[in-house]
């Protein structure tokens, strides 16, 4: 029987994934070199203004690339993103506080182990990556609007649990004197010094979640996204690898919420509320979600815009409204003119 | 240019039995008792009019849905109840009726995730590749065979969604090929394609049985039906009412009207 004929026309290029190829023009070595010669810049004048900024961004970074994972990559919009964020400043929190004296914080609460800053740290992305994975067992029974809703439903548990239960985390008083980072008898102080940790932590931990995306996993992720019943009808066990990308994606926002509580040394539960929540999915879909340049792009606005509004004046009342009216009108126009994002591949839907 | 087959297991006939097949939809009886089987290098269609259930045992015998009653083994294996990367990974594939090609997916992308699925699917289920490159240069050889096999011409990093419908299938039997299944459920291959994607896509079929795969095929148009298959499974709500071999079950009247009758 006549075959068809083949086309020739195949080109021989590099192979590139459509997600990445027209939205990834920036090699990410590059953007690392920038930031990296961005903070030696800085470094020489040391405003701590600036040094707290990158911190913060540093942080976000870890939570948007992260979340992007899930929700980029599996398609899956999650809104508990900030209780893994708030259970692992938690975790790192009681592991490093020291039974005090009597009438002391940690002696209200329930465990305080006095660890060091490294078994700590681990202990913290353990136990976030825990609670992702069983947390993906019942949220993954179900997809779309049902799923936003579940996740939503764990965030409001979880943040309950942080604000209510009071012997376990002292509730709305919170933690204070978190220990800082000391790493070989060498404690940091100052927030340029806890850059110099940060800096090497996020770029590893931004960078192994690079190869994730661009891994055979990150494609079967991909797949899922766009068709579920069509990716299990070429054998990828959807429910498997969602489980795994909500599991990684917790345990690194563990990460970002242990540096978080290192870094500040005092945490209450409102900042891992359901607001936190929203404000990381808007700040992906802000940058653009599915790809690495996405998240980045975003967390930079986003920690850059309320700094940038200091310098216009408003008092700090009228500041925090207008803030949010900025990002609510950002996000907004965003859906109308470029639904993918500034730097995105797509608009991920539910 | 014949499909590979790699076997699952070295002793098995590779016959897909099922017997008995019910399926209810709330008050709605759409399959009641449907039994047949599929074997190795065999083309199957099954024809009948719309809403007659074909698609609905499709879906049965990939672990898309549950029958109310009846059995179905792969080498006299169980399959009902399995999922369908399950299934897929006993070998057994579909080409969608609604063909669902990854739309925001390259072309190259889309035959490369059935690649990368049947490479870690089989005895490896918590193979991940989470560091393996999904962009190989290995991966993308091996997907342009396949696309090449189809003929496919349109530009591989051309995103799915922006092909036409008939590309979009030929780029749903890429993928499939690269599953390298050993039984395929093809919902309408053909249908609602123009002349020259059918004369691309009637030949692939074919080599698919040449090559040893069990197809089961649901077809409309009658010659496409009298070319390609060897048997033929008459349904019509819910009853298989005729079949046997292509040429015996075409001969009789009544089969010859209730497919052309559409
Ligand atoms: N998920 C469903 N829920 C309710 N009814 C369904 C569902 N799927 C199919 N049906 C009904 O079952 C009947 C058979 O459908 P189908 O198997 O698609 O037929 P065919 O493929 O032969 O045209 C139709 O009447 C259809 O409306
Ligand atoms: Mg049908």
């Amino acid at each position: 029987m006549s075959l068809i004929e083949p086309s020739k026309e195949l080109p021989p290029q590099a192979v590139r994934h459509s997600a990445q190829s027209p939205d990834d023009p920036v090699p990410a070595w590059m953007l690392w070199g920038l930031l990296l010669l961005l903070i030696v810049l800085l470094y020489a004048w040391r405003p701590t203004y600036v040094s707290h900024l990158l911190v913060m961004f540093g942080i976000y970074l870890l939570l948007s690339t992260s979340l992007n994972l899930v929700t980029g990559f599996g398609g899956l919009m999650s809104f508990s993103h900030a209780a893994f964020y708030g259970i692992g400043a938690y975790a790192y929190a009681v592991a490093r506080l020291q039974a005090g004296p009597s009438g002391d914080q940690a002696e209200s609460i329930i465990w305080a182990a006095g660890w060091p800053f490294v078994p700590a740290i681990l202990f913290a992305m353990a136990v976030g990556a825990l609670f992702g994975w069983l947390v993906s067992l019942v949220t993954l029974r179900f997809r779309g609007d049902y799923f936003v809703f579940a996740t939503l439903g764990i965030q409001m548990i979880i943040f309950s649990v942080l604000y209510n239960w009071v012997e376990l985390v002292r509730g709305p008083y919170g933690l204070y004197g978190i220990p800082r980072p000391d790493l070989f008898g060498w404690s940091l102080r100052d927030s340029w010094q806890y850059l110099l940790m940060l800096v090497p932590v996020v770029t590893t931990v931004v960078g192994a979640l690079w190869i994730v995306y661009r891994s055979e996993f990150g494609l079967k992720l991909k797949a899922m996204r766009e068709d579920e019943r069509a990716a299990m009808s070429t054998g990828i066990a959807t429910n498997r690898m969602a489980g795994l990308a909500m599991t990684i994606a917790a345990g690194v926002a563990a990460l970002a919420g242990a540096s978080y509580a290192s870094y500040v040394t005092y945490i209450d539960p409102t900042s891992f509320s359901l607001s936190e929540s929203i404000f990381l999915v808007a700040l992906l879909m802000l940058g653009g979600a599915g790809n690495l340049t996405g998240p980045v792009v975003g967390t930079l606005i986003m920690v850059a815009l309320p700094e940038a509004m200091r310098f216009v004046g408003l008092p700090d009342a009228v500041a925090a409204n207008v803030r949010e009216i900025i990002y609510g009108g950002l996000l907004a126009g965003l859906m109308f003119w470029r639904p993918q994002g500034i730097a995105g591949e797509r608009f991920v839907g539910t | 240019m014949i499909n590979s087959i790699s076997p699952l297991d070295a002793d098995n006939s590779g016959i897909l039995v099922f017997k008995d097949l019910h399926k209810r939809f709330g008050d709605i009886a759409v399959l009641k008792g449907v039994s047949g089987k599929l074997v190795p290098g065999q083309i199957s269609a099954f024809v009948g009019p719309n809403g007659a259930g074909k698609t609905t045992l499709f879906q049965l015998l990939t672990g898309e849905l549950k029958p109310d009653r009846g059995s179905a083994t792969l080498n006299g294996q169980n399959i009902l109840g399995s999922s369908p990367y399950r299934l897929a990974g006993r070998g057994i594939g579909k080409l969608f009726q609604d063909v669902r090609a990854f739309p925001n997916l390259s072309i190259l992308d889309n035959v490369i995730v059935a690649i990368v699925a049947r490479q870690s699917y089989r005895d490896k289920p918590f193979d991940f590749g989470l560091v393996r490159n999904g962009r190989s240069q290995v991966l993308a050889k091996k997907a342009r065979e396949y696309l090449s096999r189809v003929g496919f011409d349109a530009n591989e990093e051309a995103l799915a969604k922006n092909l036409s419908w008939g590309n979009q299938k030929l780029l749903a039997l890429a993928r499939l090929l690269a599953g390298e299944f050993r039984c395929v459920f093809l919902d309408e291959p053909i249908a609602g394609i123009s002349t020259l994607m059918a004369n691309r896509m009637v030949p692939l079929i074919r080599e698919l049985a040449e090559a040893g795969v069990a197809v089961a095929l649901i077809e409309h148009e009658i010659t496409f039906v009298e070319s390609l298959a060897n048997d033929v499974i008459v349904m019509n709500e819910g009853v298989v009412i005729d079949s046997g071999s292509a040429s015996e079950v075409l001969s009789h009247a009544e089969t010859r009207e209730i497919c052309l009758g559409l």
